[in-house]
């Protein structure tokens, strides 16, 4: 590199070192910034032109600075489009290190791909994207771009922050006609706006200067509630030629109403089997079993996302021909076949993934990505995920639990909670027999009861696997001890769970000897598995990923040379949050040993405050399990 | 090999089964509906039941179309198995050079009462997405589809103005019951073929316009494995290679596309350019006298102002001058400006094509490029030869870049041009690991350790350790000792080739206890936490790319309230072809345990039949490493 540098630095003394060089060049960084920052942008501005309910245009301008390989994911340019949404402009350009243009990019060097292999099997998506060598950091990016959307819902947030990138001048601008007025708010920042008039139009702005990097903390909502952002929403909208108004989530319920409404979704003959099915059930409840089972096992997702913006499903009679469709079209066809048996539910929009953060109910804004349907049953509301065959009826899961969703009812939207995740919907009860030998080796025969998230993950490591696979799933997955042989099977199916036999076959079952001293573990494999650990600090809840009672009972026959030489003693932990008892026993002839272990998390979202109580007893447990029970061989 | 068996038996107890004709399509036997699992791998998720490929050409005045037809017939075993329903067809669709037309497809199921029901796919629920300037994709599901259900589609695949014959893979990541391939050539190109295969294949040639017609049956699934190197390899497959047209050979030789190289403008010709003369590097050379010298200054010259672009490519992008100029490049244009450079500094030095050992193996019958996917440099001084990859920021110019080890690559040069075998088994992959620690008397463990990685290790632990020290400590300390705390990592010799990558550590840890006991592992900094030899089956050779040498030493004090049990016995333990050995030493001093242990893996490669063996040998031996020190508090003494 020295070489490259002398001779720019020739080529530097004869220019004047102008403002534009030191906005570019990584050299004039202040440490502040840079302090844990894998990028300093520079520039960050946005200007959202909107000219009426259905357009509006967003001009970027953006200068980031790279400071290492970790930064460079700043240097992939995408661009999205679809129907409504055109790249005018765009123009990338490189900077090296003291600031000198290296390299320069316009529209025409994008590449133009739709999504191929992504989960959708189609889309109306295309990307602009720039396949570009990128200098080795340090070296700064100019992106400046056009966007022009005809029909929209909802606008971008503005983020100013992050745990990784510092922002040295960053702007947000919004020009919006008088009579239509955006709505706005502030989250975890007080930071307000410059409002003024122009003409017709009404102007805010916000601006910050020098926002330095603030730490992450590890399983927590994350950026939901550290990141200062603003969010903006419209007042009314129009998209795809559907208008609505968007000031309250009735508004925007109603809007989205006509979307699952269908006069008549079946034919007569399919009406007649839709109630001989249910001629026998006697409750509400029964129906909907039954009716869900069968939409069940029927169809099955598949992402097609045409038509306005991925909004309206395809209709009942679409998955009734073709047994399939997405979340939408399920939750759409569900809900038709409920109707035709005399059954309200209403369409629930809502955010999906794990532990996502709910909506704010006191601004009104889209934020969703998923639909699933609620059906009220007098007290007893009954929730369907329409996109997976694997759950009970009212059992949602960690992907839509313990956050609020939008129901799309006739009298507009209705923001409700979706439930809360109950630690006896998710369980593990293991009761197992070891027959010990007097070389070390072992049959272990196990049977385990599973439900909820557990049964997923058997299902998801271990249905339809090789057996070597299912081996290394067993070993890694769920920290088994590698058996020399095993079988597992699952040998029972009911509406509150799955019970797996699982034989286990050890050439040498303790972990090690020393002398005529044998080691072994508690049992084969560890009951806990949270990898928390104390901190200092801790701003913010941790978030586990759903409530869970375990429990393992292992008896173990003995040979009779091993005489018991130690036992681990009784352990037990209580708090609000945890429960956790380990209880090892021997009888009074010395040949059968039991071990019984019970852990319970009763709920996963942990206040900051208790964290490191929670911390603390996970550590324990960890210490606990990690015991040997020590016998000596005569 | 009893799998092998196994497979064998089942094709001849089914051959009659091959001389029939496949079903129609559009016409199923229930039973095909009706099982459950797929006899010869029995976890499969699906069945090929039959995937058939059919090539013709059409040949006409102004141009030709290579058609080849596709039929796939699929069983859905498991609900994993559904995606196998929507399907995506790719293909190159500027100028409307190719085209996918014939699009046909049905889902069988057995209905209510017991009877075949077949759902045809709507022609309106094809539909054609983009997938960049130069290609298209046809996309559709099946309709109807369910676990048990039977899928069933079809499709042309033409291509104007194409000659080649593309390849046939038997094989796929799920079972094949039955795979043909027919292949009709007009009399005008003459094709040579070669099929790769363990299992049976039946070849026959047959009608007028002697067409080839290859079966295969009941072929198990081949999925990754941990250390194989490439899939391709392994895959039974037939391979086709265009040999003349008209009787005219164009199968080219080696040495004549030596020459067709040693001219292209972004090959041979950027050899020639003289770029040396105007840098400064050439006073620089020009003091130097040895040739070894020489070529690390033009390396490291290289590497220093040119950036590389992420690109591996045989050619040069646009020349190497723009690329000096630029600072950028792909790595034919580092790997060939270090060869113009060397050679006007008087260094016999070489392009190199490679085919790095994720891309496979070369077959030296077919002289064609396009096998490789990479040119290097070979260059040469005091009778010593040197592999140099540019773009490969981590590796040494006395080492062979791992990722060509072991292979075969093609010296490019009018004379001295052949086939050279790449293998280093000087160098190592080379942990060598000290620690001393105290053990308090409750338990707590403190200390240091003092870690030099060599060669390939060193190599390795340099990508992580650019990403930044922060995620080296987690990757080769905190995460694989989760129970350790580690801190003070200070790291040397990171910009020296010739040294070890020196790494010096503190950590603390409070011991695994129970009871009076207290356990240590020894198997502690060396990358041995675990055995990934687990599968009992082994399809493909397990690949290191390298022999393996791992020492550690360690002291560990205790105090005067503890006393080891008896310690792990000193051992050794040899493969029976002496290719591992693993040698452990403890020693219980006045108030410490000393312990030396030496694990060396000599071979790169163990082949997939004997991997039986092999994987038993490493099961014990991490049984080994893993036996841990017992440390108990003695009885107090009665007061």
């Amino acid at each position: 590199m020295r070489n490259i540098l002398t001779v720019i630095f020739l080529f530097i003394q004869q220019i004047a070192f102008s403002q534009g060089l030191l906005t570019y060049s990584s050299l004039t960084i202040p440490d502040s910034l840079k302090k844990d920052a894998d990028a300093v942008y520079r520039l960050d501005e946005t200007v959202v032109e909107i000219s009426s309910a259905s357009k509006f245009t967003i001009s970027d301008h953006q200068i980031i600075t790279i400071l290492n390989k970790d930064g460079l994911r700043h240097s992939g340019v995408v661009f999205l489009t679809d129907k409504l949404i055109k790249l005018d402009e765009a123009e990338v350009r490189i900077y090296n290190d003291l600031g000198l243009e290296i390299k320069k990019y316009r529209k025409k060097d994008f590449s133009v791909v739709g999504n191929p292999y992504e989960s959708s099997l189609a889309t109306d998506n295309k990307y602009y994207y720039l396949e570009a060598p990128m200098p080795e950091p340090p070296f700064t990016i100019e992106i400046t771009s056009v966007t022009k959307f005809y029909g929209y819902i909802d606008f971008p947030d503005w983020k100013f922050g992050s745990s990784s990138e510092s922002f040295e001048l960053t702007r947000c601008k919004i020009i919006v006609p008088s009579e239509l007025d955006i709505r706005y708010k502030a989250y975890n920042t007080s930071l307000k706006p410059a409002v003024s008039a122009d003409g017709n139009n009404k102007v805010y702005e916000w601006q910050v200067k020098n926002q330095k990097v603030f730490p992450a903390e590890s399983k927590s909502y994350g950026s939901v509630l550290t990141t200062p952002r603003i969010s903006i929403a419209p007042t009314a909208f129009e998209y795809d030629d559907y208008k609505g108004s968007f000031i309250t989530w009735k508004d925007y319920g109603a809007w989205y109403y006509s979307f699952y409404e269908e006069e008549k979704p079946f034919s007569a003959e399919k009406n007649a089997k839709i109630q001989a099915l249910i001629a026998n059930a006697k409750t509400n409840r029964e129906k909907i079993s039954i009716l869900y089972k069968k939409m069940q096992a029927d169809t099955r997702y598949v992402s097609i996302q045409l038509g306005i913006g991925g909004l309206k499903p395809f209709p009942a009679s679409f998955v009734e021909e073709k047994k399939y469709g997405d979340c939408k079209a399920l939750s759409n066809y569900m809900k038709h076949l409920l109707k035709a048996a005399g059954i309200k539910s209403y369409a629930a929009i809502i955010k999906s993934g794990k532990n996502a953060y709910p909506a704010d109910p006191s601004f009104p804004n889209e934020g969703f990505d998923h639909v699933i349907l609620c059906v009220p049953n007098d007290k007893d509301t009954i929730w369907l995920e329409c996109t997976s065959k694997l759950p009970e009826p009212g059992i949602l899961g960690n992907f839509t639990e313990n956050r609020n969703a939008l129901l799309i009812t006739e009298n507009g939207g209705v923001l409700v909670n979706t439930p809360v995740s109950k630690s006896s919907d998710n369980q593990w009860r293991a009761k197992t027999n070891v027959e010990l030998f007097d070389d070390g080796s072992a049959f272990v025969k196990s049977r385990i009861f599973v439900s909820g998230e557990f049964w997923e993950d058997i299902y998801g490591y271990t249905d339809s696997k090789s057996k070597d696979d299912t081996k290394k799933a067993l070993v890694n997955a769920f920290g088994y001890k590698a058996p020399d042989d095993y079988e597992l099977k699952i040998v029972a199916d009911s509406a509150d769970g799955h019970v797996i036999q699982l034989n286990m076959e050890y050439r040498q079952f303790f972990d090690f000897k020393a002398g005529a001293k044998h080691f072994f573990p508690l049992r084969q494999y560890k009951l806990n598995d949270e990898t928390i650990k104390t901190a200092e600090t801790r701003k913010f809840e941790y978030l586990f990923d759903f409530p869970y009672i375990k429990s393992d009972s292992t008896v173990y026959k003995l040979p009779g040379n091993f005489k018991k030489e130690n036992l681990p003693p009784l352990k037990e932990i209580k708090n609000n949050f945890v429960f956790y008892k380990n209880e090892v026993q021997i009888n009074e002839t010395g040949d059968e040993l039991k071990v019984v272990t019970q852990l319970t998390l009763n709920k996963h979202i942990i206040p900051a405050l208790q964290y490191n109580e929670v911390a603390n007893s996970f550590e324990s447990i960890k210490k606990d399990e990690g015991q040997k029970i020590v016998f000596k061989k005569d | 090999m009893r799998n092998l068996l196994c497979l064998l038996f089942l094709f001849f107890y089914q051959s009659g089964l091959i001389a029939q004709k496949i079903p129609s399509f559009g016409k199923i036997d229930k039973a095909d509906i009706e099982y459950k699992e797929c006899s010869y791998d029995k976890s499969a998720v699906a069945e090929y039941l039959i995937d058939y490929g059919e090539v013709n050409y059409f040949i006409s005045t102004s141009n030709f179309v290579n058609e080849t037809k596709y039929r796939i017939r699929i069983k859905i075993l498991n609900e994993k198995g559904l995606e196998l329903a929507n399907v995506r067809i790719p293909y190159y669709s500027k100028n409307n050079r190719q085209k996918i037309t014939g699009i046909e497809g049905y889902t069988y199921n057995i209905d209510e009462k017991g009877e075949v029901e077949r759902t045809k796919l709507e022609r309106k629920s094809v539909m054609e997405q983009r997938i960049d300037e130069n290609s298209d994709m046809i996309v559709f599901t099946l309709p109807n589809v369910k676990v048990g259900s039977v899928i069933e589609y079809k499709f042309d695949h033409s291509k104007t103005n194409y000659i080649e014959i593309e390849d046939w893979i038997f094989q796929r990541s799920l079972p094949v019951r039955y795979s043909e391939y027919n292949v009709t050539i007009p009399s005008a190109l003459e094709f040579t073929y070669q099929v790769k295969r363990t299992l049976p294949v039946k070849e026959t040639t047959e009608g007028i316009n002697q067409t080839k017609r290859f079966i295969m049956t009941n072929i198990p699934g081949l999925d990754k494995e941990p250390y194989m190197s490439c899939a391709k390899d392994y895959l039974q497959r037939i391979d086709f290679q265009l040999r003349a047209i008209n009787h005219q050979p164009i199968l080219s030789t080696w040495p004549q596309l030596v020459e067709e190289l040693m001219d292209d403008e972004d090959f041979g010709l950027q050899l020639k350019k003289n770029i040396l003369k105007n840098l400064p590097l050439e006073d620089e050379l020009k003091k130097m006298t040895s040739d070894y010298a020489k070529i690390l200054a033009v390396f490291n010259y290289v590497k220093k102002n040119i950036a590389w672009n992420g690109e591996n490519r045989k050619y040069s992008s646009k020349g190497l001058k723009t690329a000096l100029e630029k600072h950028t490049g792909n790595s034919a244009d580092m790997n060939l400006l270090v060869v113009n450079l060397l050679r006007d500094a008087g260094v016999n030095a070489y392009p190199l094509l490679v085919s790095t050992r994720d891309n496979g193996k070369i077959n030296a019958f077919y002289p064609f490029i396009y096998q490789f996917n990479n040119v290097y440099v070979l260059t040469e001084a005091d009778g010593n030869r040197y592999i140099l990859d540019a773009s490969n920021p981590h590796n040494p110019a006395f080492m062979v870049p791992w990722d060509v080890q072991f292979t075969d690559g093609y010296l490019v040069d009018k004379t001295k041009a052949g086939f050279i075998s790449l293998a280093d088994t000087k160098h190592r992959f080379r942990i060598s690991t000290s620690m001393t620690a105290d053990l308090d008397e409750k338990g707590m463990l403190k200390g240091s350790a003092y870690l030099l990685a060599y060669e390939y290790a060193k190599n390795q632990r340099l990508s992580s350790y650019n990403k930044g020290k922060e995620k080296y400590l987690a990757e080769y300390f905190s995460e694989p000792h989760p129970e350790f705390k580690f801190d003070s990592l200070q790291v040397k010799n990171e910009a020296n080739d010739s040294l070890p990558l020196e790494n010096q550590v503190k950590f603390n840890t409070q011991l695994n206890a129970s009871g009076d006991y207290f356990f240590y592992s020894p198997n502690f900094l060396l990358e041995m936490e675990k055995n990934e030899f687990l599968s009992d089956q082994r399809f493909t050779d397990v690949e290191f790319g390298f022999s393996q040498y791992y020492t550690i030493v360690s002291t560990i004090r205790f105090p005067e309230n503890m006393e080891p049990e008896e310690l792990p016995k000193n051992i050794k333990m040899i493969m029976p072809d002496t290719s591992i050995v693993l040698q452990r030493f403890m020693q219980k001093n006045e108030n410490s345990v000393s312990l030396r242990i030496i694990l060396e893996i000599k071979r790169p490669t163990y082949y997939a039949d004997e991997y039986a063996d092999f994987k038993e040998f490493y099961a014990q031996l991490f049984e080994r490493l893993n036996e841990q020190i017992v440390f108990k508090k003695k009885a107090k003494p009665k007061p």
